[in-house]
C-alpha cells in the first residue's frame, strides 16, 4: 500500500473534473480504480456495493434534507425576508450593507441549524438574487454566502462538533461554547472583507449605502416575527429537551409550514417548489457525499494516516511548527475529502500528540472544525460551493463561486492565525462553564 | 426518439413526485413522533430506523434519474468557456457514456446486494421488535439503473445529431 | 505476509488499543515475524461495514459485531438475548468462546457467513447511569432509559421504565437534552461517551454485561490460505488479546471511570437489596424469554437446551474465574487448555 497511489488518484480526480465529469461520478470511479489497483477487484466491488447505502441510511444524515426543506419553505413563503430586511435596515448606512446583512443572517440561521450546507442553501436562495440586483458581482455575492454558510457548523448546534466531542472524548458543551466565539469571529472577519472590498473594488461590491426605500427599523423588526418564531421553536425545543438536533430540522420544517399558513402564504406552488428543490439539492449533494466517502476510504487504504503520522512524529516540534503542520494537513485534506472522513483520518494521529503537549482538546476541536469548514469552500471539492451553484444556477458557474470565495478564504487564514496565536480567546467562553 | 424523450420526462417527473412524497412523509413522521413522545408519551416505534433505512434511501437514490434528466448533476465548470460547440458535444457525449457505465455498474453491484438481503430477510431489532429492512436495499439499484437509462438516452440524442440537442435540458 | 486488520473503533476504545494493538504484537511474536499486520482505520472500515469488509477481502481480521446480523448468526443473537446473565467479564468471554467453538450449528452459521471465529470479550456489569438518584424499584418507574438491546428493553419495561433506542454516539445529546433520563450501560460510558458531564448517579445492580462479540473475526479465505501452524498461532495470539480486552473493558477501564466519577462528585451506590434481588430474579426469568424468542424467530427448535448449555458454561467459567482471582494470565492459560487446545486447526473453520 503506498501513498503515491493516493497522489495519482488525486491527479486523476482533477483530470476527470476538468473534463466535466460530474463530481460524484469522478470520485466514485477514481476510488474504485484506486482500490482495484491496491487490493484487487473483490474489496473494490465490496466498497462500491455498500458505501452508497451505508452513507445514505443514517439517522443523523436526515437532518440535511429536513433543514434544507425548512430553508426552502421559509424562502418560498417569504418568511426569512423579514430578517434580511431588518438586517438591511440596521446596516443600511454601511458600504456593502447587503452582503454584511447576509453574513449576519447566516449567523442567525446558524443558531438553529446544525449543518453548513443547509445554512448556505437557504441563505443563497434569499440573498444572492438581491445582491446581484443591487449591482454586486455575482461571483462575490455567491462566494459570500458559500463562506457564510460555514458559520452554520461553527455556531452551535453543530453535528460535526458533536462527532468531534465523542471521538476525542472531550466535552461537547465546551466545544460548542468555543464554537460561539469562532462563529462570531468568522462573521466579523467576513464583514471586514466586504468592507475592504467595497473600498478597493466598488465595481464588484457597491460602495454606496442602500438607497431603496426601507421601512423604519421598528417596522422591519416586527416583520421578522416568522423567523423569530422558528428560532424560538427550534432553539427552545432543543434546549428544553423536546427533540434532538437531528429532529430539529423536521420540526423546523413543520414550523415553517405552519408559519407560512399563518401568514396565508402557503400554496400548493410553494409546497411543491420547496419539496422539489430540496429533493434536487439532497440527491445531487448526497451522491457527492457518497463519492467523497468512497474517496476517503480509498485514501485511507493508501496508508495516508501513516504518511501523515510520519511527517509529525520523530522531530521535536515547537508549538507553531506543529500548528503549521495541522493547518496544512487539514487544508490539503479539505480540498478533496468530506469533513467527517478527514476528521477520522487525522484525529488518531493528532490527539496523542496534543495530549503529550498538554494542548486543550476543546480548543483543538474548535480549530479542527473551523479548518474542516474551510474545506467546504476550497476547490476542487467544496460542498458549500456546489450547493450555492445549485441554488443560484441562473447567476453563477461553479468556478465563479470558487473565485468569489477567495477573499473570504484569506480572512479565514487570519482567523485561524488568531486562534493559534491566542488560544485563550476561544477558551474564554468554555472556561465560564 | 421524441416518444422516448416524452417517456423519460414522465418517468423522471414520476420519480420526483415519489421523492417529494417521501420527503414530506419524513417531515410528518418525525414531527409526529416528537409530538406524540412529548405530549402523549407514546413515541412512534422505530422512527429512527424507518427514517434512515427507508425515507433517506428513497430520497437519495430514486431522484437520480430526474436529476440527470434535468442535467443538474454538479460539475466543476472549469472549461465551459473554452469549448467550441463541437468540442462541447464530444465532451457531453463522453461524459454521458462514462456516466452510463458507472451508473450501470453501480446498479448491477447493488442489485446483487439487494438480492442477498432479500434472501436473508435482513431486519433490524428495535427494542425487541423485528423491523424488516431488506426491501430498502432495492432502492439504490433502482435509482442507479434508471439514472443509467437517462444518461444512455442522452448519449443516443447526442449521437443522433446536433439538431436533437438544440433545445437543451427539459424544464422541471 | 501482512494481514489487514481493522478494529472499527477509535484508538482509545478497548477493542482498538487493548485488542487489535496487542493482537498485532502477539501475532508477530507467535509466528516469529512470519505474519505481520497493517491496521486500517475507522475512515476505511467502521463497525457498520465490517461484515462487507470481511466478506469481500478488504480486511483479513476484523471486529465483527454479530448482533448487527441476527438473521445470519442466530446463535450470537441468542447470546445477545442472554445479556442479563453476565456478571464477570472474563467468565463471560470464556463461556461464549467455549460455546461458539464447540457448537456445530454456530460453526455452520459462521462458515456460511464466510468467517472464522477466534473468541469473544465482555464488558463489566452494566449499571444504571442516571440524572436522578435511584436506589429502589420505585425510583426507576417512569424513567426514560437508553436500552442497548432487547433484554434491556424487557428489563426496563418490567420495572416500569420506558426503554429508548438511541445509538451510543447520540446518548450524550439525548441525555443533555432530556430526551432520556439515563442509560443502562457500562460505567465506562461515563468517560467513553462523556456522560460524566451529565450523570449525577450510578446505581450498581445485576444488569448483565455486553458479551455477544466476535473479536478477531477472520475472513474464511484468509484462514484457508494459512498453514495449520499459522492458524494455531493466530488462535494463540487471539486468545491472549481477547483476555487483554476483557481485562480492560471489564475491569481496568471501569475502575478508572469509577475514580473519575467520584472525583466529579457523582454518587455511586448499590441498589437496595430488595431491588437487587428483583433484578437478579428477572435476569433468571428472562432466560426463558430469550429461548422463546430464538425459537420463534429462527425456528431454533432446541433453543431451551442451547440456553441451558450456555448457562452451564457460564457457571463453569464463573467458578474458574473466581478460582484464579480474575487473573488475566491465568485466564489465558485456562481458556487455551479448556477450549483451543482441543481444536484441530487442520479442520477448524474450514
Ligand atoms: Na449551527
Ligand atoms: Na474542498
Amino acid at each position: 500500500m503506498s501513498v503515491e497511489t493516493g497522489f495519482y488518484g488525486i491527479a486523476a480526480l482533477l483530470v476527470l473534473l476538468i473534463l466535466r465529469v460530474p463530481v460524484a461520478l469522478a470520485m466514485i470511479s477514481v476510488s474504485f480504480g484506486g482500490i482495484v489497483s491496491l487490493l484487487g477487484t473483490g474489496p473494490a466491488v465490496g466498497i462500491l456495493q455498500n458505501t452508497p447505502y451505508d452513507f445514505a441510511a443514517k439517522w443523523t444524515m436526515s437532518a440535511v434534507p429536513m433543514f434544507l426543506l425548512m430553508g426552502f419553505l421559509a424562502f418560498h413563503a417569504n418568511l426569512t425576508s423579514g430578517l434580511f430586511t431588518a438586517a438591511k435596515v440596521a446596516l443600511k448606512k454601511i458600504p456593502g450593507a447587503l452582503a454584511i446583512a447576509s453574513i449576519f443572517t447566516c449567523s442567525g440561521f446558524a443558531a438553529v441549524c446544525g449543518s453548513s450546507i443547509a445554512t448556505a442553501a437557504s441563505m443563497g436562495r434569499i440573498a444572492i438574487p438581491e445582491m446581484v440586483k443591487a449591482g454586486y458581482s455575482p461571483s462575490i455575492a455567491a462566494g459570500a454566502i458559500a463562506a457564510g454558510g460555514t458559520i452554520g457548523a461553527l455556531i452551535p448546534p453543530s453535528i460535526i462538533m458533536i462527532i468531534y466531542g465523542v471521538f476525542a472524548e472531550t466535552s461537547i458543551t465546551q466545544v460548542f461554547m468555543g464554537g460561539v466565539t469562532i462563529g462570531i469571529m468568522t462573521a466579523v472577519a467576513y464583514s471586514v472583507v466586504i468592507l475592504i472590498g467595497s473600498w478597493l473594488r466598488p465595481d464588484l461590491i457597491p460602495r454606496q449605502p442602500i438607497e431603496e426605500d426601507t421601512p423604519p427599523l421598528s417596522e422591519a423588526l416586527i416583520a421578522t416575527w416568522p423567523v423569530l418564531v422558528l428560532i424560538v421553536l427550534v432553539f427552545g425545543g432543543l434546549f428544553s429537551g423536546l427533540f434532538s438536533a437531528t429532529e430539529a430540522g423536521a420540526v423546523g420544517a413543520a414550523g415553517a409550514l405552519l408559519c407560512a399558513a399563518a401568514v396565508k402564504r402557503l400554496s400548493w406552488k410553494v409546497l411543491r417548489t420547496s419539496l422539489l428543490e430540496t429533493l434536487q439539492t439532497t440527491a445531487s449533494l448526497l451522491i457527492i457525499g457518497i463519492g467523497a466517502a468512497m474517496f476517503t476510504r480509498f485514501l485511507g487504504i493508501t496508508g495516508l494516516s501513516n504518511f501523515i503520522a510520519a511527517q509529525v512524529s520523530g522531530a521535536d516540534l515547537s508549538y507553531y511548527h506543529l500548528m503549521l503542520i495541522v493547518v496544512l494537513v487539514y487544508f490539503l485534506l479539505g480540498m478533496v475529502m468530506e469533513p467527517f472522513g478527514a476528521m477520522l483520518v487525522t484525529l488518531p494521529i493528532f490527539i496523542p500528540i496534543l495530549n503529550a503537549e498538554g494542548i486543550s482538546l476543546v480548543w483543538f476541536g474548535v480549530l479542527v472544525v473551523k479548518l474542516l469548514e474551510i474545506g467546504m469552500v476550497t476547490p476542487p471539492v467544496g460542498l458549500n460551493v456546489f450547493v450555492i451553484r445549485n441554488v443560484a444556477s441562473e447567476h453563477v458557474t461553479t468556478m465563479q463561486v470558487f473565485k468569489g470565495v477567495g477573499p473570504f478564504l484569506l480572512s479565514d487564514l487570519v482567523v485561524t492565525a488568531i486562534v493559534v496565536i491566542f488560544p485563550g480567546l476561544v477558551l474564554y467562553l468554555p472556561s465560564l462553564l | 426518439m421524441k416518444s422516448l424523450e416524452k417517456a423519460a420526462d414522465y418517468l423522471s417527473q414520476g420519480l420526483a413526485l415519489i421523492g417529494s412524497i417521501g420527503l414530506f412523509a419524513m417531515l410528518a413522521h418525525v414531527t409526529l413522533d416528537v409530538a406524540l413522545r412529548n405530549f402523549a408519551d407514546t413515541p412512534i416505534p422505530a422512527t429512527n430506523e424507518i427514517v434512515s433505512r427507508y425515507y433517506m434511501v428513497l430520497i437519495v437514490f430514486l431522484p437520480l434519474a430526474w436529476v440527470e434528466r434535468q442535467r443538474t448533476m454538479i460539475t466543476v465548470e472549469v472549461m465551459e468557456m473554452l469549448l467550441t460547440p463541437r468540442g462541447r458535444r464530444i465532451s457531453d457525449g463522453a461524459v454521458a457514456l462514462l456516466a452510463t457505465g458507472i451508473y450501470g455498474f453501480l446498479g448491477w453491484v447493488t442489485w446483487s446486494v439487494a438480492l442477498k438481503s432479500m434472501a436473508i430477510g435482513t431486519f433490524v431489532d428495535v427494542l425487541g421488535h423485528k423491523i424488516a429492512v431488506w426491501p430498502s436495499y432495492f432502492l439504490p439499484p433502482a435509482g442507479f439503473v434508471l439514472a443509467a437509462a437517462m444518461t444512455a438516452l442522452r448519449l443516443a440524442i447526442i449521437i443522433a445529431g446536433p439538431s436533437a440537442t438544440a433545445e437543451e435540458g427539459p424544464e422541471t | 505476509r501482512d494481514l489487514r486488520i481493522a478494529s472499527g473503533a477509535p484508538p482509545a476504545h478497548p477493542s482498538n488499543g487493548y485488542l487489535y494493538k496487542p493482537f498485532a504484537e502477539y501475532l508477530a511474536e507467535e509466528t516469529n515475524g512470519e505474519l505481520t499486520t497493517i491496521e486500517l482505520g475507522t475512515e476505511v472500515v467502521g463497525l457498520g461495514q465490517m461484515k462487507d469488509a470481511l466478506q469481500t477481502g478488504l480486511v483479513d481480521v476484523g471486529n465483527l459485531l454479530p448482533l448487527y446480523f441476527p438473521a445470519e448468526l442466530p446463535n450470537f443473537a441468542l447470546a445477545g438475548e442472554l445479556a442479563l446473565t453476565g456478571k464477570d467479564a472474563h467468565a463471560m468471554s470464556a463461556a461464549l468462546t467455549e460455546y461458539t467453538v464447540t457448537c456445530s450449528s454456530c460453526q455452520d452459521e459462521l462458515s456460511a457467513f464466510g468467517m472464522v471465529y477466534l473468541g469473544s470479550g465482555s464488558s463489566d456489569q452494566y449499571a444504571l447511569l442516571t440524572k436522578t438518584p435511584v436506589s429502589n424499584a420505585e425510583d426507576v418507574e417512569g424513567l426514560r432509559l437508553r436500552s442497548g438491546g432487547a433484554p434491556y428493553s424487557r428489563w426496563a419495561e418490567h420495572f416500569g421504565a420506558t426503554p429508548v433506542s438511541v445509538s451510543v454516539l447520540e446518548t450524550f445529546e439525548a441525555m443533555s437534552q432530556g430526551t432520556i433520563d439515563g442509560s443502562m450501560a457500562s460505567i465506562g460510558d461515563l468517560l467513553a461517551f462523556r456522560l460524566i458531564e451529565l450523570v449525577e448517579n450510578v446505581t450498581l445492580l445485576p444488569l448483565g454485561t455486553y458479551f455477544a462479540t466476535s473479536n478477531l473475526t477472520t475472513a474464511a479465505p484468509t484462514w484457508a490460505s494459512l498453514s495449520v501452524e499459522q492458524r494455531e498461532a493466530m488462535a494463540r495470539a487471539a486468545n491472549r488479546a481477547n483476555a487483554d480486552m476483557a481485562q480492560r473493558w471489564g475491569y481496568d477501564f471501569p475502575a478508572i471511570a469509577e475514580k473519575a466519577a467520584l472525583e466529579a462528585g457523582i454518587t455511586i451506590q448499590e441498589a437496595d437489596p430488595a431491588f437487587a434481588e428483583a433484578a437478579a430474579e428477572f435476569a433468571i426469568a428472562d432466560q426463558q424469554a430469550a429461548a422463546a424468542i430464538s425459537a420463534e424467530r429462527f425456528g431454533m427448535e432446541d433453543a431451551s437446551e442451547r440456553v441451558e448449555e450456555f448457562i452451564r458454561l457460564v457457571e463453569k467459567w464463573e467458578a474458574i474465574s473466581e478460582e484464579v482471582g480474575h487473573d488475566r494470565d491465568a485466564i489465558v492459560e485456562r481458556v487455551w487448555d479448556e477450549v483451543w487446545s482441543k481444536v484441530d486447526f487442520a479442520t477448524y473453520g474450514m
